[in-house]
């Protein structure tokens, strides 16, 4: 760390798909602090030494990291920061061994560290939001979406289908997911849960295409609460179009 | 910009963007996964630059348990997000004791902006180099550089807490060291030695009387008021 440099460390866990980062500030440490968790899979903390100066990006995790390298989530970071986060996914995926122990797998992990000036530490000036987004969320519309999700899950997961990849799985476990974690936060969305079940919708999960495109298009719609209400829908009537006992 | 890779993961992805699967579809291990993500998120809003380290010491205590402490778990928190709620804050207070105890806390000093200098570091990580000890040591070398009183008084602590720690008996030094030097949690040195949390707890406040009442005798009552918080070794 110099007056114009710090150093950046950032950890990436191949298995759980997070990533953190934090900057050694130094002096820079001890100033106004601006916390930033625009969704529940995004926290990020900047520093600022005086009001109307450019804050300075002290430390950040994202949850579902690989599944949100080209969205708006990493346009918060400053562009080398996020070139680094690239980097460093694209590379540490490898990280994850085969045979591994539950453990292992768990502790895998990838680092890298540079030294940026800090200017390049900068907040982008054209971050999404510089604001924490407090949706104001219906609690009702909430409970039902996660609801609504959770058993599109079970559904998905009963229906009789030979799994060999384990991809159904991944996808049930990822709509879960999605489900807990809008009923944990409530208020707030879940890009990176919901990148990643778009994702995971593909060929071996007993969908037609057609059913994969509206799954993917009712998961991108809980992106953005003004449109839960008709992403419950289309989530409804998948649904109950793939129950048992409706004649598909 | 000048990079350097600490490690160098082999394989590039395979699935672009497709998050990676754990491999064995065991439940525990997806279970583990999503435990991880959940501490995560909710760790990250307190202090997230240690977020993914109080998240692996979360998964790893889950792990090693027994499979049927595992199953018993997962049976009573289908929600990991739920169950992520009852272990994290517990967890980064065990993970923030560990890390505080490994530092020597009290010992090393960090510089503030305004000049000045309070003890530890103003943020943690786990392989982050301490950025207070450059300055400390660079006042024990130079001797025009008056080593601060908070310095000399926190070393005079620890000779005496070693000191008096040779006084106790094996078990109860071995107890005191665990739990207030190691950062052990009271919980698992009681489920480990096989006695009730309440029991032990009173065990170890009885030890720390008796340490405090040795150092009033030896150094006065404003050194017994710190004692217990001094590094054991």
């Amino acid at each position: 760390m110099t007056a114009h440099h710090a150093v950046v460390r950032l950890r990436y866990r191949p298995a759980s798909d997070v990533v953190g980062g934090e900057v050694e500030l130094g002096a820079l440490a001890d100033t106004a602090v601006i916390v930033e968790s625009p969704d529940a899979d995004t926290h990020l903390e900047w520093r600022q030494s005086r009001e109307g100066e450019h804050p300075v990006l002290a430390s950040f995790q994202i949850v579902h990291v690989s599944s949100v390298l080209d969205t708006d989530t990493l346009r918060r970071l400053p562009p080398e920061v996020a070139s680094l986060v690239r980097q460093l996914v694209r590379s540490g995926r490898g990280a994850l061994r085969d045979g591994a122990s539950a453990l292992e797998q768990v502790q895998a992990r990838a680092d890298t560290e540079a030294t940026l000036t800090l200017g390049q530490l900068r907040r982008p000036a054209t971050a999404p939001s510089a604001v924490p987004t407090a949706i104001e969320v219906d609690t009702g519309l909430a409970l039902l979406v996660t609801a609504a999700v959770h058993r599109l899950a079970t559904v998905l997961a009963a229906l009789p289908h030979l799994d060999e990849l384990g991809r159904r799985d991944q996808l049930v476990h990822l709509l879960r997911e999605l489900a807990d974690v809008l009923r944990a936060n409530p208020g707030t969305t879940s890009p990176g849960t919901s990148a990643a079940a778009r994702a995971a919708v593909r060929g071996g999960v007993p969908l037609t295409d057609g059913e994969r495109r509206q799954l993917r298009a009712a998961l991108a719609a809980l992106d953005h609460p003004n449109t839960w209400r008709s992403s419950l829908d289309d989530i409804v009537s998948l649904t109950d179009t793939l129950a048992p006992g409706v004649d598909r | 910009m000048k990079g350097t890779h600490t490690t160098t993961p082999k394989g590039a992805s395979t699935a672009r963007y497709l998050p990676l699967r754990p491999s064995g579809d065991d439940p525990d291990t997806q279970y583990a996964v999503v435990l991880f993500r959940h501490v995560v998120r909710l760790h990250a809003r307190r202090r997230p630059h240690d977020a993914d380290d109080v998240a692996a010491t979360v998964v790893e205590e889950f792990l090693n348990h027994d499979p049927e402490t595992r199953l018993s778990i997962m049976a009573e928190h289908p929600d990991a997000a739920k169950y992520a709620q009852l272990v994290t804050f517990r967890a980064g207070i065990d993970h923030d004791r560990r890390q505080r105890v490994q530092r020597c806390e009290g010992v090393r000093l960090t510089p503030l902006a305004d000049g000045g200098l309070t003890t530890g570091r103003t943020w943690t990580s786990g392989d982050a180099a301490p950025s207070g000890g450059a300055a400390l040591f660079e006042r024990v070398i130079d001797d025009d550089i008056p080593i601060d009183d908070e310095v000399t008084h926190r070393l005079a602590v620890s000779r005496l807490a070693d000191e008096i720690l040779c006084d106790l008996d094996d078990d109860d030094r071995r107890l005191l060291t665990r739990i207030d030097g190691l950062g052990h949690a009271v919980n698992d040195v009681a489920a480990e030695i096989g006695v009730r949390r309440e029991t032990l707890s009173r065990r170890v406040n009885r030890l720390r009387a008796v340490v405090r009442d040795k150092a009033a005798a030896n150094a006065g009552a404003a050194l017994a008021d710190v004692i217990t918080r001094a590094p054991v070794p």
